[in-house]
């Protein structure tokens, strides 16, 4: 009978150490495309959390019927401290795969590793390690094979790591969407329903509906990193319609508003904001993300999920304005929670 | 992973594809707005003045007008060369041309005064106009050839600035050596040249050219919003490419720290009103005393009145929604509409047009625009008399084909209509006049058609809501052009608002109101040109007006004054109107077509003796009347067959039935409350239920009584009487109503 007790702690003991990170690496995602460096708010961020990574959008990819496969929305970002590595991040719009064919594809992967590279040799510190370039698209059954073909032919130019992120729905049905030919993914925590469509849940994260599709007994068979939000907004409803959102200065809002059921809000007082003028009586959809739901999103993460001894969690995203209502500690936390 | 900008195009995804649903009217289409910028001295800030829809480029130079650059080079040429030949020889003649040889008279005076320099000059801005773009490069693969053409040109412009002698032609140079390092993506140099320009108390086009590339380049916001305040104030031609550079979001404090002087204050003040979606009228004051005699006042002065009237005119005369930046043409069934909620906004608003009329009066600043901005306030915050005085003033100075006098002249309409007392309002003589002048113009119309029924004369009110969307009042437009609400709506739909008086009239107006309107619509005593204008659509539409009159009757039951009002309609309108319902021919969609008293819709024909006789409006009452006569008749034989055929009417009056027409004009018209007096009779037909359980008591016939019951719905009382039957019609065959009818027997 001993013996079984002490099988049992022990098979307890190494099913509990299975789910949680060795060593956690520290990043953050960087998505404006506007700026020339990292304020001194960031790059205080930055150093006090002692981050490790940051992905860096560096372009977008959409198809042009006219001009074929282009980058907008260039990030051309100087980045000057050599103790964070840079991940070059692009997002490609899904419909650059539904319309390109293998040779377009090639010639899309040698352009964007050019563009990459040329960004890295014109604005980032030599001294700056950059050894992983991240892929980020919502690929679909449709897509999926030249969405893979192409994460082949880039990874084949580029010689580099190559990443790419994962959501919620390819992870679960991994047989139907197939796994990206990839070194490593980014699985997205976050964004799970339609923020129209859910008016009684949090669109951004609801711990629930992620729990849903993590619910997955076997291993992903790749190494599995993982994105937090971070980012609150608010949905404008004028006469209850949708009329837009609001990213900035939501503890202001708060201030002007009264709740009439959970997440709903309604104006006090007339405030122009974000280019809308919010009137009393206005509807607000208030979608917080705060630490109590990361924190509990965490233990659905840990609890699910097998994670190899060093995974990066990275937060969504590094924006000032966003972060400024968690202390450094709260932040920090978000990473060490998955270490205990 | 889309992140917050894919997020927004999911957001925007969605809500184009509900505008794909149907129309409903939003933004434009709704705003009123009785001050036009057209008619204001603001010509070149055109573009910007408010509106629901985005920004677009608008050229802010009257087609004759002199653009600043033209002006200056004419400046240079000593006022000898003639604009247009500046314009021909500055955008036009091509590089190769400038020859002594060519006929324009600048490059002759310019070879005449042997100044090569100014020569040099254009055909090295000539040579540079290929370069003013973005090279077509996206992946960036080719720039580093391109760059040295580039680069070249930058340093043969700065070399040629320092060549030259003369000032103008340095800046020229310098201004072209920017935009070059701009293109090229060379920015850094780009700073560095414009900082050798000279300060100057008296900048130029150039300068402010110069400083916008300048701009598009600052890392600092605060610096690139002062800069931008500064282009946007004084280069028309740029103020669309740079408007977007001014960051409202930044305190306004830290970019004020960088201007120097009241004015370059003052341009800080009056971008960031103009940036401004609520009130401004703070920012507005500061820019009026840092700077009174800018032309900058007027423009966000009248920017404000018009927000003011969007804030205050399209709730309060349509019921939409304010026009604000954002479309409003999303719907859900299930909200609610309150107009005391509305009400509450517009008194506050009303409250702050009062306050601009304040600042207004107190400013030096007076000249007939600002004078009729302040009349338009006046009336806005119910001070008539105020208002009435600045427009007697106007009326007076502005010459009366001055297009401004007929904007004050559309005021003081709007002023005396809403200023007559409660159940006295009229159009006076004064309004007909302006309304003749302005009847196209569609929302001022309606504006004074709402005051006028909110001040009790519905008749006045229906008569110009005949006119907003008259065929011939169309101009050109597409569809309807002008829709909106009632205040007694309770609830939002796609379907909640009107287009046309008749809508209107059917669903608001009671039998006396529209008894009033038809009296006036008969009255033949007015011939002159404006009840000619007012009247001409109803006098056509009479025999529509009365049809109303009659159905509305019917609704109330009032069976006589229906037929009484049917019978001065004549034959041609229900041939004209009503022919379907006659047609023996049965097709998809011509659900119609049969007798209300012996067809039920959707059921087998089942009562083969019938009477036969033309269906309209008038035939059916007249045969309901008459039916009801002989059912209601002690000494009648067949009370129950005449009860039944009763029933039969009003069953088909329904919803469901096949005369809905004689009750509605369309089932599914409108959303709007609140719904005509015989809804619920619409919707659930009690008269028929009535009539049902007379036949049965009248009736002989266990079977026929049962059908009786069974239509009326008496479904429990009849399972409880007549068990079989009731059985036997719940699971009813295709003859299961002939059969039941047979059995009854004529007495």
């Amino acid at each position: 009978m001993k013996k079984i007790v002490v099988f049992i702690l022990l098979w307890l003991v190494i099913i509990s150490c299975k789910n949680k990170i060795e060593n956690v690496e520290r990043a953050f995602y960087y998505w404006k495309s506007s700026g020339y460096s990292l304020n001194q708010e960031q790059s205080t961020i930055v150093d006090t959390i002692k981050i490790k990574k940051l992905y860096v959008k560096f372009f977008e990819v959409e198809h042009n019927d006219l001009m074929g496969n282009i980058p907008f929305s260039k990030n051309r970002m100087r980045f000057y401290n050599e103790k964070i590595e840079i991940i070059p991040t692009i997002y490609i719009k899904n419909d650059v795969f539904l319309k390109s064919n293998h040779e377009q594809l090639d010639q899309l992967a040698d352009n964007i590793n050019f563009l990459i590279l040329k960004f890295i040799d014109e604005e980032i510190n030599k001294e700056i390690l950059v050894k992983e370039f991240q892929m980020d698209c919502d690929w679909t059954i449709k897509s999926k094979d030249n969405y893979f073909y192409f994460l082949k032919k880039i990874k084949e130019i580029s010689k580099k790591e190559v990443s790419c992120t994962l959501r919620l729905y390819p992870y679960k049905y991994r047989e139907k969407m197939g796994v990206p030919p990839v070194d490593r993914a980014t699985l997205m925590c976050y964004n799970l329903l339609n923020p129209l469509e859910s008016k009684k849940q949090n669109s951004i994260l609801d711990v629930e509906e992620l729990s849903k599709y993590l619910n997955v007994l076997s291993k992903y068979p790749l190494h599995i990193d993982i994105a937090l939000p971070i980012y609150s907004w608010m949905q404008i409803y004028q006469n209850n319609q949708f009329r837009g959102i609001v990213y900035n200065d939501l503890e202001y809002l708060k201030g002007k508003m009264k709740t009439i059921e959970p997440h709903w809000y309604e104006m006090t007082d007339d405030v122009e904001i974000d280019n809308h003028y919010l009137r009393i009586g206005d509807k607000i959809k208030f979608e917080e993300i705060n630490k109590q739901t990361i924190d509990k999103a965490i233990q659905v993460l840990k609890k699910n999920i097998k994670f190899d001894n060093t995974t990066t969690i990275t937060l969504f995203h590094l924006d000032d304005s966003q972060l400024k209502k968690y202390s450094y500690e709260e932040i920090s936390s978000f990473y060490t929670s998955f270490s205990k | 992973m889309k992140k917050f900008l894919v997020f927004i195009l999911l957001l925007v995804s969605n809500y184009t594809s509900l505008l794909a649903c149907g129309f409903y009217p939003y933004g434009e289409e709704v705003r009123i707005s009785i001050l036009n910028h057209h008619y204001f001295n603001c010509k070149t800030f055109d573009g910007f003045h408010y509106s629901s829809s985005y920004y677009t480029f608008e050229s802010p130079y009257r087609e004759n007008d002199i653009h600043p650059n033209d002006k200056l080079w004419f400046e240079y040429c000593s006022g000898k060369v003639p604009i247009e030949e500046i314009v021909k020889a500055v955008y036009e003649v091509p590089e190769s041309h400038f020859t002594k040889t060519n006929s324009n008279k600048m490059i002759q005076y310019l070879f005449q005064q042997n100044d090569f320099e100014a020569v040099n000059y254009l055909k090295f801005a000539k040579s540079c106009e290929i370069a003013n773009m973005f090279y077509s490069d996206p992946w960036e693969r080719y720039d580093r050839i391109e760059l040295q053409i580039y680069q070249n040109k930058i340093a043969n412009a700065l070399k040629n600035s320092l060549e030259t002698k003369k000032e103008s032609l340095q800046l020229r140079y310098k201004f072209l050596a920017i935009r070059l390092a701009f293109y090229a993506g060379k920015w850094e140099e780009l700073i560095k040249i414009y900082a050798t320009i000279p300060e100057t108390k008296k900048p130029t086009i150039i300068n402010y050219w110069s400083l916008y590339f300048r701009t598009l380049v600052e890392k600092d916001k605060s610096l690139q919003s002062f800069y931008a305040a500064q282009v946007f104030a004084n280069a028309p031609d740029k103020r669309f490419a740079v408007y977007s550079y001014f960051d409202k979001n930044i305190n306004l404090s830290l970019v004020l720290k960088h201007a120097k002087t009241n004015t370059e204050k003052s341009n800080i003040y009056a971008i960031a009103a103009t940036k401004k979606y609520d009130r401004a009228l703070e920012y507005i004051k500061k820019a009026y005393v840092l700077n009174p005699s800018s032309d900058f006042n007027d423009f966000i002065i009248l920017r404000e009145v018009n927000k003011i009237e969007d804030w205050v005119f399209t709730p309060y005369y349509t019921n939409f929604h304010p026009s604000v930046p954002i479309n409003d043409n999303l719907w859900d069934e299930n909200k609610l509409f309150s107009y005391q909620r509305i009400e509450q906004r517009i008194n506050k608003d009303r409250k702050y047009a009062g306050e601009v009329l304040n600042f207004i009066k107190s400013i030096k600043r007076s000249n007939n625009f600002i004078k009729t901005c302040q009349a338009q306030l006046a009336f806005i915050s119910k001070r008539y008399d105020d208002c009435n005085v600045q427009l007697n003033y106007l009326e007076q100075t502005i010459p009366k084909k001055d297009s401004l006098f007929f904007m004050v002249q559309k005021i003081k309409a709007l002023n005396i209509t809403a200023n007559q007392p409660q159940n006295k309002a009229q159009i006076t003589k004064y309004v007909q006049q302006v309304l003749l002048q302005n009847k196209y113009d569609k929302k001022f119309i309606f504006a004074i058609a709402r005051e006028l029924e909110y001040k009790g004369n519905t008749t006045d009110a229906a008569f110009l809501f005949s006119k907003i969307n008259d065929q011939e009042n169309y101009a050109g437009e597409y569809g309807y052009g002008f829709a909106w609400k009632s205040r007694k709506n309770k609830k939002h739909s796609y379907r909640d608002y009107f287009y046309d008086y008749f809508g209107y009239v059917d669903v608001l107006y009671t039998t006396s109101q529209l008894e009033d309107l038809i009296e006036n619509t008969s009255n033949e005593n007015s011939k002159d040109e404006f009840s000619k204008w007012l009247k001409s659509r109803l006098i056509a539409e009479k025999m529509q007006l009365y049809d109303l009159l009659g159905t509305k009757y019917i609704r109330q039951n009032k069976l006589q004054k229906a037929l009484d009002v049917f019978s001065k309609i004549d034959e041609k309108h229900w041939i004209d109107n009503y022919s379907m319902w006659n047609d023996i021919y049965s097709s998809y969609g011509k659900v119609f077509d049969q007798n209300p008293f012996f067809t039920l819709k959707y059921t087998p024909q089942f009562i083969n003796k019938k009477e036969d006789f033309y269906l309209t409006k008038k035939s059916v009452t007249q045969k309901l009347i008459e039916y009801l006569r002989m059912a209601n008749n002690p000494d009648e034989k067949n009370r129950d067959y005449y009860y039944f055929l009763v029933a039969n009417c009003y069953k088909n009056m329904t919803v469901n039935g096949n005369s809905w027409m004689m009750r509605r004009y369309g089932v599914s018209d409108y959303d709007v409350e609140p719904f005509p007096e015989d809804e619920q009779e619409f919707q659930k037909g009690f008269l028929a239920k009535k009539y049902y359980r007379l036949a049965n008591k009248y009736s002989k016939s266990k079977k026929f009584k049962a059908l009786c019951l069974w239509l009326a719905e008496d479904y429990s009382i009849l399972k409880k009487t007549s068990k079989g039957e009731y059985y036997e019609l719940s699971h009813s065959n295709c003859t299961a109503f002939e059969d039941y009818f047979k059995t009854r027997t004529d007495n």
